[in-house]
């Protein structure tokens, strides 16, 4: 039998969100701490009434529990790389590479597109980030990775433009070259898209773990 | 966490040998098991566990299940294959470390 009810279990939800502690996944695991270690508190026989019992163990523990917050988002950074790397050299991964390349190597060889080609990562970065805004828009819940996620778009991105604008302009290897560019405007294509599919995966388990339970 | 700096170094041991023992344990569930086992000489505060149990989870050494308990979500952790693995090497590790510090500290019981 549960010994806090509904409307405690929201008032710790709630405590710790106006806490700043603004993602579900991150809070859940700490309403359940609280509230087990109010219930264990109970059980032992304290008789006060729960909200002298919660503030009580927040004078004690807030600060550690905040500081836990900080140390989950290193945590979560570390997560999305190791899936991002695991996509990047999936079958997904190298199939995206190889249709990327091969996309742009067709068109540039109708077409002759080659300086629309050293722009393509920022065509792509833009799509990626209207799709990310929709998606912000339509959400109501806050995901740790998820939202992290943008950093690494962000990274990405700034790497290719520093490396197109400085490293391949100066150089005359890579502009007389227009398979290199292609080669890299797919590489770069495959780091936005498989970090696109690891938001998805990171989407999926979010909405298997919690949607359906509460 | 704890009453001694020495213990931690071991926590992600701890924890590790403590899921093994258990099909899935939880974060308030791995503190008091802890405390119990020990009869209160450790102490390992959420501040020191729940990022030890998140760098394990980001490790692929524990795998995560959320169910429905008392009105809350709860997070389970459970051993992946890779961290049963790593369980076993981290026990040895340990084993070792403790024989060696024994044959330091206490040279007639190594």
């Amino acid at each position: 039998m549960s010994i806090l009810n509904k409307e405690h279990i929201q008032f710790i939800d709630n405590y710790l969100d106006n806490s700043n502690i603004i993602f579900l996944d991150i809070r859940m695991e700490m309403v359940d701490h609280v509230a087990s270690a109010i219930e264990s508190e109970i059980k032992a026989g304290d008789t006060r009434d729960f909200y002298y019992i919660f503030k009580d163990y927040m004078v004690k523990n807030k600060t550690i529990l905040l500081a836990q917050n900080r140390k989950f988002t290193s945590a979560v950074d570390k997560a999305i790389g190791r899936k991002w790397i695991i996509n990047m050299f999936s079958k997904t991964g190298l199939l995206t590479l190889v249709l990327a390349f091969t996309i742009i190597f067709l068109l540039n060889t109708y077409f002759e597109f080659v300086n629309v080609i050293k722009h393509i990562p920022l065509f792509v970065f833009i799509a990626i980030v209207v799709l990310y805004f929709i998606y912000i828009k339509k959400k109501n819940r806050r995901y740790s990775a998820i939202e992290r996620i943008p950093f690494y778009f962000l990274a990405t991105y700034y790497i290719t433009d520093f490396l197109i604008k400085f490293g391949i302009r100066n150089s005359s290897f890579f502009n007389e070259s227009v398979v290199i560019t292609i080669l890299i405007s797919s590489l770069f294509i495959t780091l936005f898209v498989t970090l696109l599919f690891t938001a998805y995966a990171y989407k999926k388990e979010y909405d298997l773990k919690f949607n359906k339970l509460s | 966490m704890s009453n001694s700096k020495l213990y931690k170094g071991s926590l992600n041991t701890i924890i590790l040998k403590l899921l093994n023992e258990h099909d899935k344990m939880y974060g308030y569930e791995i503190t008091q098991k802890v405390k119990a086992l020990t009869k209160g000489e450790l102490n390992i505060t959420e501040g020191a566990l729940y990022p030890a149990l998140h760098k394990l989870e980001a490790e692929g050494l524990l795998d995560v299940e959320v169910a429905k308990v008392d009105n809350r979500l709860r997070k389970y952790y459970k051993l992946t294959e890779t961290g049963t693995k790593e369980t076993v090497s981290k026990l040895q590790e340990l084993a070792e470390y403790i024989k060696t510090m024994q044959a330091l500290v206490n040279p007639k019981l190594a």
